[in-house]
């Protein structure tokens, strides 16, 4: 019994330390990038699509001898540079953005800005830069 | 007027007589042999507590949905799978306390349980009453959380990033059992979840109800099932409209059991394997192909 209410004792001392709170996630903010706008600002594969790759972990899976494409730094323009995944033509139908956008059918997905930049990026060309 | 007041004598006679009887029999009458094989039943706790000094292991698995077919042998080589490690300890009788990891959303869970009341062989206690809860933490890195800041309310208010305390999730529970026959048990429970940090368009706060059971087919075999209901409750929710309200859990299957051992495979609905997630979070829907296949291992060792 001493042992019981030893446990007890901890739990509510554990319980005094924790509140409740009811806070919220800010979203992200989507950028609007217009593809027919010849002055905007070009987006850098190196600097800005790159890192969705690695901060998402998609490399985790997608590496040098894993499932393709290969998405790890070096590899990976080389990887997606192919019709099967980028689709310059028509590019919201470019496999590399419709499977891992927010709505998509990739179990790991994009955020919506991450999806509005590679979508951007290959509306501008899909450029290795 | 007289009549009835010898109406009432006699039935405080005979209700004295009953309950007298009751509390002889009080003495002698001893807990239920197994309302169940062991403290899990699929995702959810029963009211069973091994004996003290209990160590329990379990591992807790769950494939990816089976809606794309043999393509991907219905699941077990999708990658949408969660697992949960868990150890649980008995220090005192019918008092369990446990941590587990859950791959999902990285959580750590602490969790106890306590059996306040045990169903007896005589009926003195016709029913097994449990309380459950777990905190949980949410281990992702501050990336997983959109721009990493929160507000705690959708006015104009300074966001201020992710702190510890906005990774706690709550979940409490009242488990209500009986072992009917020696093949049927059944039970009822309540919730109440909280999260302490959710996304723009969501509620921190849900009510569950759950119903879940176990019918023996034979010694060591059993069918089990269970059923969360999130139940929609207008005056705790924070939205005007449910747009992603939860969908409840279905899980059916079979479990074989031993002395020291407890197998389960299942198929179910919900993606998460710690109860606030599951209430909280699914969106899987049984009638639209979301189950999935899965297995509840246990292990006890006593000390």
């Amino acid at each position: 019994m001493k042992t019981l209410k030893f446990v007890f004792a901890a739990l509510i001392i554990a319980f005094l330390f924790t509140e409740c709170k009811y806070d919220f996630i800010v979203p992200e903010e989507v950028p609007i990038i217009d593809p027919n706008d010849p002055d905007a600002e070009q987006i850098s594969f190196g600097n800005q699509i790159m890192p969705i790759f690695t901060t998402n972990d998609c490399t985790s899976c997608h590496k040098t001898g894993g499932r393709a494409p290969d998405l790890t730094i070096g590899k990976a323009y080389a990887a997606i540079n192919t019709i099967k995944y980028i689709n310059t033509t028509t590019p919201e139908q470019s496999l590399i953005y419709t499977m891992p956008k927010p709505d998509g059918s990739h179990p790991k997905k994009y955020t919506a800005s991450q999806a509005a930049l590679l979508l951007a990026w290959i509306q501008q060309g899909a450029k290795n830069n | 007027m007289k009549k009835y007041i010898w109406f009432l004598i006699i039935l405080w006679v005979a209700f004295n007589g009953v309950s007298a009887q009751e509390a002889e029999v009080k003495e002698k009458d001893k807990p239920v042999r197994t309302p169940f094989e062991s403290g899990y039943l699929i995702d959810n706790q029963t009211t069973l507590i091994p004996i003290k000094g209990t160590l329990e292991y379990v591992i807790q698995h769950k494939f990816g949905k089976m809606d794309k077919g043999i393509s991907d042998f219905y699941g077990i080589y999708s990658p949408g799978a969660n697992v949960r490690l868990g150890i649980n300890y008995v220090p005192v009788k019918n008092f369990q306390i446990g941590i587990g990891q859950t791959k999902k959303n990285m959580y750590t869970d602490l969790n106890a349980k306590w059996t306040i009341f045990e169903q007896t062989r005589e009926n003195t206690i016709p029913v097994a009453v449990a309380l459950y809860g777990m905190v949980a933490v949410d281990g992702r890195n501050v990336s997983a959380f959109e721009t990493g800041k929160v507000v705690n309310t959708k006015g104009p208010t300074l966001p201020k990033s992710v702190k510890f305390d906005d990774r706690l999730s709550y979940f409490s529970q009242l488990i209500v059992g009986r072992k009917f026959t020696e093949w049927l048990s059944l039970q009822a429970g309540a919730s109440f979840t909280h999260y302490n940090m959710v996304g723009w368009d969501y509620d921190h706060d849900k009510i569950g109800a759950h119903f879940n059971g176990r019918i023996k087919f034979s010694p060591q075999s059993s069918f089990i099932f269970n059923y969360d209901v999130p139940l929609k409750i207008k005056k705790i929710s924070e939205q005007w409209e449910w747009t992603d309200h939860p969908k409840p859990n279905l899980a059916f299957g079979v479990e074989i059991s031993t002395s020291t051992h407890a197998f389960q495979i299942y198929m179910g609905t919900a993606e998460g394997i710690i109860p606030q997630d599951m209430v909280m979070w699914n969106q899987n829907d049984w009638k639209n192909k979301g189950l999935a296949i899965g297995f509840t291992i246990t292990r006890l060792w006593n000390f």
